[in-house]
């Protein structure tokens, strides 16, 4: 189940709103020792350093699906079997639609490398997914450096290997707070509301989502899941056979 | 009594003078005049028809005219219901149609309720103190900030009292990311999810 903490309008996307709304959250913390052990972002510069320096001791994780698809749209432009023709050029229609072909099996392949690599669940794995990658990928210089220079220095924070090391839920993506951004936006409708009724909005959708965490905690106490509840008949069997 | 088009037009006194381009009136200077009264000795009524004609056709069907569609107060309320669980005036007036089947209403009808039931929830406040009286009504914890002069809202942060708890209990693994496109201000929603 999901529950949404809070919910800010700021006027820009820049480290101080960050920071003020972040230092807003730890507020509503009431002990240190309910400090959450992990953070999951997307790969945006300004958010990354403020949740380092505003939740020092807390794991700042990344989301491995966003880092995927730049990966992906990179390795799209850079990674090309013919360099681009220019535009005048005479071109052989049979001949661009084979470079396509091959192009798009370039990038495939170094696609399911990459994810290779990123599931990879410990860090031997990881070394020799790495050569692969590398290998493969070795014709292109342009897209190594943007790899090495963008990527890998922020390996600790999604790969596999690293992140199997802290307690983390199986939240690896930001896929939660997309999906309740889409839950959310089906109850705006449209996007030019004002501020407050946008908050009319939310707080219809908070209730339901109280009522169904409410509800879940219900069913999570009296709801028994049947593999238990056979042991318990065998028990009673053999107590009224003795 | 007379015909709902006699008369001319009056424009409403607004300070601003209404600006008439592309507008028209149903007011036709009809002369058509009925006369009642009331004969105190025989205690009946009596009506005398002063001018009987026209100076404008008959409207063949009710479709579009303004007293036939006009909702009742109970069909109001239903407007108002609907609108609130965030039904689309087209299905609203699907609904009120499948309910009374002579109904004449048209959609403009149902978007005037609507518009008249926004206008008057706000009252005389504008769009930051209605936002916070209802965040203080709803009992959220909120924090605002502003610019350095004060005058305009720069950021603004709430979470309500029921979120609190849950954070307090489940703060394992939380998930920061924001969306765009939620309000006319182009500010960013930010969002903390747990």
């Amino acid at each position: 189940m999901t529950y949404s903490v809070g919910f800010a309008f700021l006027h820009f996307e820049q480290e101080d709103n960050f920071t003020w709304a972040l230092k807003m959250v730890k507020s509503l913390l009431s002990s240190k020792d309910n400090m959450s052990k992990g953070i999951v972002t997307d790969r945006n510069g300004a958010l990354m350093n403020v949740v380092a320096t505003v939740f020092p001791e807390t794991y700042t994780m990344l989301c491995f699906v966003h880092i995927g698809k730049n990966v992906r749209a990179k390795c799209i432009t850079n990674c090309r079997v013919k360099p681009k023709p220019p535009k005048d050029a005479k071109v052989d229609k049979k001949q661009v639609k084979k470079d396509k072909e091959k192009n798009r099996d370039v990038v495939e392949k170094i696609v399911s490398a990459w994810k290779e690599l990123v599931e990879s669940p410990t860090e031997e794995s990881y070394a020799s997914a790495l050569l692969k990658f590398k290998e493969v990928s070795m014709p292109f210089p342009e897209f190594i450096v943007y790899v090495e220079t963008t990527v890998f220095n922020l390996k600790e924070k999604f790969m596999r290997a690293w992140m199997n090391k802290v307690l983390h839920l199986r939240c690896r993506t930001t896929n939660i707070v997309e999906s309740t951004h889409g839950v959310l936006k089906k109850y705006l409708r449209s996007s030019v509301s004002d501020l407050a009724s946008c908050w009319d909005e939310i707080d219809k959708m908070l209730a339901v989502q109280f009522g169904e965490i409410q509800g879940s905690f219900g069913r999570n106490k009296t709801v028994l899941e049947h593999k238990y509840k056979k042991n318990q008949d065998d028990k009673r069997v053999g107590g009224l056979c003795i | 009594m007379q015909c709902e088009r006699s008369g001319i037009y009056k424009s409403p006194k607004t300070r601003k003078k209404p600006n008439l381009e592309g507008i028209g009136s149903r007011k036709c200077q009809c002369p058509f005049r009925l006369k009642g009264f009331f004969d105190k000795d025989t205690n009946d009524w009596w009506i005398v028809m002063l001018r009987g004609m026209h100076n404008h056709d008959l409207e063949e069907k009710l479709q579009g005219h303004l007293l036939a569609g006009k909702l009742s107060a109970e069909e109001k309320k239903k407007v108002i219901d609907m609108t609130k669980s965030l039904a689309v005036p087209q299905n609203i007036l699907t609904n009120l149609k499948q309910n009374n089947k002579e109904s004449v209403t048209t959609i403009k009808q149902v978007y005037n309720v609507r518009t008249r039931w926004h206008k008057g929830q706000r009252g005389n406040m504008t769009e930051l103190q209605y936002l916070i009286s209802k965040l203080v009504e709803h009992q959220y914890v909120y924090y605002t900030r502003c610019n350095s002069e004060e005058t305009t809202l720069k950021d603004i942060f709430f979470v309500h009292s029921g979120s609190i708890k849950l954070l307090n209990t489940f703060s394992i693994v939380l998930v920061i990311d924001s969306t765009y496109k939620t309000n006319n201000h182009r500010m960013s929603l930010f969002e903390i999810v747990g």
